[in-house]
């Protein structure tokens, strides 16, 4: 535990300062309103991102249903907290909409699980496609028209310490004897069944954690924006959701976050282009799966035991080897 | 002696194909047996009705004195103690070779998803129990040096090691081999004779072994079974089976002035 320590604290430290950084920034005026939204939508899609690459990257199955968890946790928030106006009953909601998160992720999960690659993904797309058309149809929902003035409680420190738990949460599974039984079934799932794996099972848990996240991530957006609509969780957010994921790289978390920022970043900058925006949001899509078609950072994962244990004697493999004598 | 693996009339029909007709075969407790027979015999069909990768349409399998029973999940048949490797190369090639010994050993230990996830003090030491058993078999196998590397990255023999190394993890009672020297040279099948040896006499495991290579069948079987077209065609030692009139025709097409 002990050689742990130090990584674990750098990583302690690297959020610490981020939150500091930006308070200061904001307290100084650098951020403005505007930059401050555009840095809540970013910490929101990074949550939502990180869970889909865990389905995805990590358990390969192919998911395009991430909308519809976000969706669930959206309104229960949402419902809730117009009669439970306070912090409590804000937290509450993000509970309520993670528990009813999993119970449909397990319902849908449990029968498609066992279809693979294509069918999959058309499985939960027409999961996330009937929680919609539910949530249009529903009065407590306010169909259509959705509901408005959502008190707010998610600031951008709520969200930033949000972005923390649920990555720390999802890493930490990974890099498990669990995360190995997931990642198993991705590199080989028969042979992960011949090595004692449960595949139905551990495929289960990362489609569950990636919904419960989602879930989480829901209810900030409609805490923060205040406003929902069942149309903006459609297919095109879970698309959306997904460029996140293969852009930065199926099977890197570290890939994920830069590629949510710079795209967020890049979508801000170039709102003053109006339509011409998407064109060029597009030419940059392009351009990097040219590039890089394993996406930006491929499986690479940033990691502060490499990166100290490299600057100390040079190559990491000797150390490695080092450390297991 | 306890038996480590019997099959009892096995039977597997695919729509109007019987590719495996009533088979019965034992292996004793530390006991290498070979399974024989020329290409679309039924081997690997017979292999995976054991391991319950496709169910065997009748017959009982036991593990170990105990029953298998019907529709148990491939993974739960694993669980029993019988371990496998396959006849193309199935390693998780992206993972390091140490993550797939690791990931054999995901049975042999308990990590609650509370205490990973918060990595309580219980996380690691478990971790490094693990990992100290893990490296402690692929030193045992010389593999040591490679343990970081990518598993796919490797030479194709080293490969076949790995995954001889992996099923060996999982601490089986019987390790099903399917054409373990496929494709090797004949250094490279020397060195896997030995590996195989070592499994009976050091770890006291069973082996089966489907293989094509009859200088490896004869040097390490103690009993042969041979299959021709789904059926049992002969049992019995190494002798028996070269003296086999019926065998020798199976393999050289004889029979026209039989």
């Amino acid at each position: 535990m002990k050689k742990n320590l130090k990584y674990n604290l750098c990583w302690l430290v690297l959020m610490v300062a981020g939150f500091y950084l930006i308070n200061t920034l904001m307290l100084t005026g650098v951020i403005n309103t505007f930059i401050e939204n555009m840095l809540v939508t970013i910490g929101i899609n990074i949550i939502l991102a990180v869970g889909l690459n865990l389905i995805i990257g990590f358990s390969g199955q192919f998911s395009l249903g991430h909308a519809g968890f976000m969706a669930l946790g959206a309104y229960a928030t949402g419902i809730m907290t117009q009669t439970m106006n306070s912090a409590g009953g804000f937290y509450l909601s993000i509970l309520v909409g993670v528990v009813i998160s999993i119970i449909v992720a397990l319902i849908v999960g449990i029968p498609t699980l066992r279809l693979h690659g294509d069918y999959f993904a058309i499985a939960t797309m027409g999961a996330a496609e009937i929680i919609r058309i539910v949530i249009n149809n529903m009065k407590i929902t306010n169909g259509a028209a959705g509901l408005f003035n959502i008190p707010q409680f998610a600031t951008w420190d709520i969200v930033y310490i949000f972005v923390c738990l649920t990555t720390i949460v999802t890493v930490n599974f990974i890099h498990s004897k669990n995360g190995r039984a997931v990642i198993s079934i991705r590199e080989n799932e028969i042979a992960a069944e011949a090595m004692g794996v449960n595949t139905t099972k551990w495929k289960l848990s990362a489609f569950v954690l990636g919904a419960a996240t989602a879930a989480i991530a829901g209810s900030l957006y409609a805490s923060y924006l205040q406003t929902i609509v069942p149309s903006s969780f459609g297919i095109m957010e879970s698309i959306t959701i997904l460029i996140y994921a293969v852009l930065g790289g199926l099977g890197s978390i570290t890939g994920t976050f830069v590629a949510t920022i710079l795209l967020g970043v890049l979508d801000t900058a170039l709102q003053s282009l109006g339509v011409l925006r998407m064109v060029f949001y597009a030419i940059a899509l392009i351009v990097i799966m040219i590039f890089r078609p394993g996406g930006l950072f491929g499986k690479w994962e940033f990691s502060f035991k490499h990166l100290l244990t490299r600057k100390q004697n040079g190559d990491m493999a000797e150390v490695e080897k080092e450390e297991s004598k | 002696m306890t038996e480590a693996l019997s099959a009892d009339h096995i039977t597997k029909v695919f729509g109007g194909l019987t590719a495996v007709d009533d088979v019965s075969l034992h292996v004793n407790e530390k006991e290498l047996v070979a399974l024989i027979g020329p290409n679309g015999a039924g081997k690997t069909t017979f292999f995976n009705c054991l391991t319950g990768v496709a169910p065997a349409t009748s017959g009982v399998v036991k593990i170990g004195g105990q029953e298998v029973k019907k529709n148990t999940k491939a993974y739960k048949v694993a669980q029993m103690g019988i371990s496998r490797t396959f006849q193309n190369i199935r390693l998780f090639s992206q993972l390091s070779v140490l993550e797939n010994i690791l990931i054999a050993m995901t049975n042999q230990f308990k990590e609650g998803f509370l205490t990973s996830v918060f990595r309580l003090p219980s996380f690691y030491k478990t971790e490094d129990e693990m990992e100290e058993k893990a490296i402690a078999l692929l030193k045992d196998f010389n593999l040591q040096d490679v343990m970081y590397y990518p598993a796919g990255d490797l030479p194709y023999g080293t490969q076949r090691k790995v995954e001889i190394v992996r099923a060996l993890a999982t601490k089986p009672k019987i390790i099903c081999l399917d054409e373990p020297a496929a494709g090797m040279n004949p250094e490279e099948t020397a060195d896997l004779t030995r590996l195989i040896k070592r499994l009976q006499t050091e770890y006291g495991i069973a082996v089966l072994l489907i293989e094509h290579d009859m200088s490896l069948v004869m040097n390490l079987a103690e009993r042969i079974y041979v299959l021709a077209e789904g059926k049992l065609l002969a049992k019995g030692t190494p002798e028996e089976i070269q003296n086999n009139q019926a065998v020798i025709d199976a393999y050289l097409g004889g029979g026209v002035d039989a």
